[in-house]
């Protein structure tokens, strides 16, 4: 399929706030699909508004392109279809079951347009949520969950729309070390499979090294560095960015990342 | 129930997904069966006493009965029976909409202050005999009340979303909203002649006792119109219930939606207050029955809604009849009546977190 071939590439992207820029002249070199990429900066560094920008929820200057298509000129419904977004939270107080609620993700709008019987529609959410590990908890109401499990309801949410970008602002802050691997493993499989580029705002350093194909590091809204996690994750960038004194080691069972103090 | 259902299996799940379904289409159907029960037990009670029998020859065989008993069915029973439904239905439906567009679970159009708006608009025009070119003076009492319910809707819109204001700010505003409606209509009555101050009591009164055939064809037209916009909205109003900047990536156009939803909510709710003056309460309790019953699913929720509140309205109607012998009680006295326990109730177990 000539789709999985598009590659997502940012130019001059500037975004923010009526008066104030949090991100301005934003670039980005082309991201292949199938690549998983983390976000990674100190708080206010602009993550969760670039996030938004993509996902076209904040009007925003520039290029964002994937493919041939210019995805900021898009329609939101059309938007829709190649991008998917989860915020960090659901909302609380919400009389919905987790299949209603990935079924309430499909329903909102056919993703490919086509008409889709019930049955099927129902089939297709549970598998998702038994991809994540919730199966069993299909119909429980989203409101006596824990926030761990809360959080990966929201994850089958965006997941069932099979989007081309996918985006997650902090999937994993809420979950337990063994659902954190479960979540990185899932991501990053679903991202081979379906060759979808995945982009992910995170905070833990060392699960960004060990999970992700490609690291980007921001500040105040600019970028510091870019490329596989030994690239960009340097003792000299971390300085730069959270003013930290950090030993990085390179060694064969992955990236070692030890903070020692700040600075 | 967790541990029961680790068990389950997938097959399980689907099934019992979709037993859910069929539950739900069940409960909407028994709600509408209920709904012509209490109906044919409104038209049966009144201060003149008629068994059931008289009321279906009133209605379908006439010549069996004098004339005074055909008009009391016809022209006094009948209307105040079907208004009953209608203005239930109305009110409730435009409460379930106005808590999931303002995601805010007090929401309704008497308690932040729509209908105060709406009975402030009726009020002026009755004062002040307003009228336009080609549109009747009888109209332009719900059109007046709809330009300030729709007003209101707006304020209280543009609060809800700027973020600074929270849910307990836009309820704060709506109580706020609530009092300065009703000091004008206060003000209005003041300064009112002896003959429109009678017609303005009726409204700070909500009574049904002034439904004609005209008013409720004009109020079975909006339901009517409305109701389909509002089922085609369902599942973009499901989806907001998971969070407006999701509900947006999956391809909503969350502000058009709003947009479109405040305007049936003020449709519905000045009509309903033009002709029958404030009736509190119907539009939270109704809504939240439905939820209790059926989650919120809106393809489900918004007609059981309309139907809950159908149904408590007509049963109020009975009760405003029967409470005490020989007198017809101001209907919104007794929703109150039934609605304020509810009301606290809900707040009470506000803070309820998980």
């Amino acid at each position: 399929m000539a789709d999985g071939m598009d590659h997502l590439a940012i130019t001059g992207l500037s975004t923010g706030y009526r008066h104030r820029h949090v991100v301005e002249a934003f670039d980005l070199a082309p991201v292949r699909p199938g690549t998983v990429m983390s976000l990674l900066g100190p708080n206010a560094a602009g993550k969760t508004t670039l996030l938004r920008a993509l996902a076209g929820l904040q009007p925003a200057q520039g290029s964002v392109t994937l493919g041939e298509r210019e995805l900021l000129s898009l329609s939101l419904a059309d938007h829709a279809r190649l991008v998917t977004y989860m915020p960090q939270s659901l909302p609380q107080r919400v009389a919905l079951t987790v299949l209603e609620g990935v079924i309430g993700a499909l329903r909102a709008s056919p993703s490919g347009g086509e008409v889709v019987a019930d049955h099927e529609i129902a089939e297709r959410a549970l598998d998702v949520i038994e991809r994540v590990g919730i199966g069993h908890l299909a119909l429980s109401e989203l409101n006596h969950l824990s926030g761990g499990q809360r959080q990966l309801a929201s994850l089958a949410q965006a997941l069932v729309r099979q989007p081309r970008v996918l985006l997650l602002d902090e999937p994993i802050s809420a979950l337990d070390l063994h659902y954190q691997l479960r979540v990185m493993k899932l991501v990053r499989e679903l991202a081979k499979e379906h060759a979808m580029i995945v982009i992910m705002v995170l905070h833990d350093l060392s699960i960004a090294a060990r999970w992700s194909d490609r690291v980007v590091l921001l500040a105040n809204g600019k970028l510091v560095a870019d490329g596989s996690p030994a690239q960009a994750i340097t003792a000299a960038a971390l300085a730069d960015v959270y003013k930290v004194a950090a030993r990085v080691e390179q060694t064969p069972g992955g990236l070692q990342i030890a903070i020692e103090d700040i600075l | 129930m967790n541990g029961a259902a680790a068990a389950i299996s997938r097959h399980e799940t689907l099934a019992a997904y979709r037993r859910a379904i069929l539950r739900r289409s069940l409960i909407v159907t028994g709600l509408g069966v209920l709904c012509v029960i209490a109906f044919a037990l409104d038209i049966s009670t009144g201060p003149s006493a008629l068994p059931l029998r008289d009321v279906w020859a009133g209605l379908f065989a006439p010549e069996q009965l004098t004339p005074p008993q055909v008009t009391i069915i016809r022209d006094v029973r009948l209307p105040y029976a079907l208004m009953a439904i209608l203005v239930g239905a109305a009110l409730s439906l435009a409460g379930a909409e106005m808590q999931t567009i303002l995601n805010n679970p007090l929401a309704s159009p008497f308690t932040l202050g729509v209908s105060s708006a709406a009975s402030f608009g009726a009020a002026l025009a009755i004062v002040l005999g307003l009228s336009l070119p080609f549109v009747g003076a009888d109209w332009m009492i719900p059109i007046n009340a709809f330009i300030c319910a729709f007003g209101s809707v707006l304020m209280l819109e543009m609060l809800a979303r700027s973020r600074a204001a929270g849910v307990e700010g836009v309820v704060l505003f709506g109580i706020a909203l609530v009092f300065t409606f009703n000091a004008l209509v206060a003000l209005i009555q003041f300064v009112a002649s002896q003959e429109a101050l009678s017609q303005l009591v009726f409204w700070s009164m909500g009574s049904l006792g002034r439904s004609t055939w005209a008013n409720l064809g004009v109020l079975a037209l909006i339901v009517a119109i409305v109701l389909p916009f509002s089922m085609q909205a369902a599942n973009a109003m499901t989806a907001m219930r998971l969070g407006e900047d999701r509900a947006r990536s999956f391809g909503i156009d969350v502000r058009r939606v709003r947009f479109f939803s405040l305007l049936r909510i003020s449709a519905l709710a000045a009509t309903s207050v033009a002709f029958v003056g404030t009736i509190g309460f119907i539009g939270l309790v109704g809504p939240h029955i439905a939820r209790l019953m059926l989650g919120e699913d809106h393809r489900f929720l918004l007609p059981a809604s309309l139907l809950t509140g159908a149904l408590i309205m007509s049963l109020a109607s009975v009760a405003s009849k029967l409470l005490v012998p020989g007198i017809i009680l101001p209907v919104g006295i007794v929703t109150s009546m039934i609605g304020v326990p509810v009301f606290l109730l809900l707040i009470l177990r506000r803070p309820e977190r998980v």
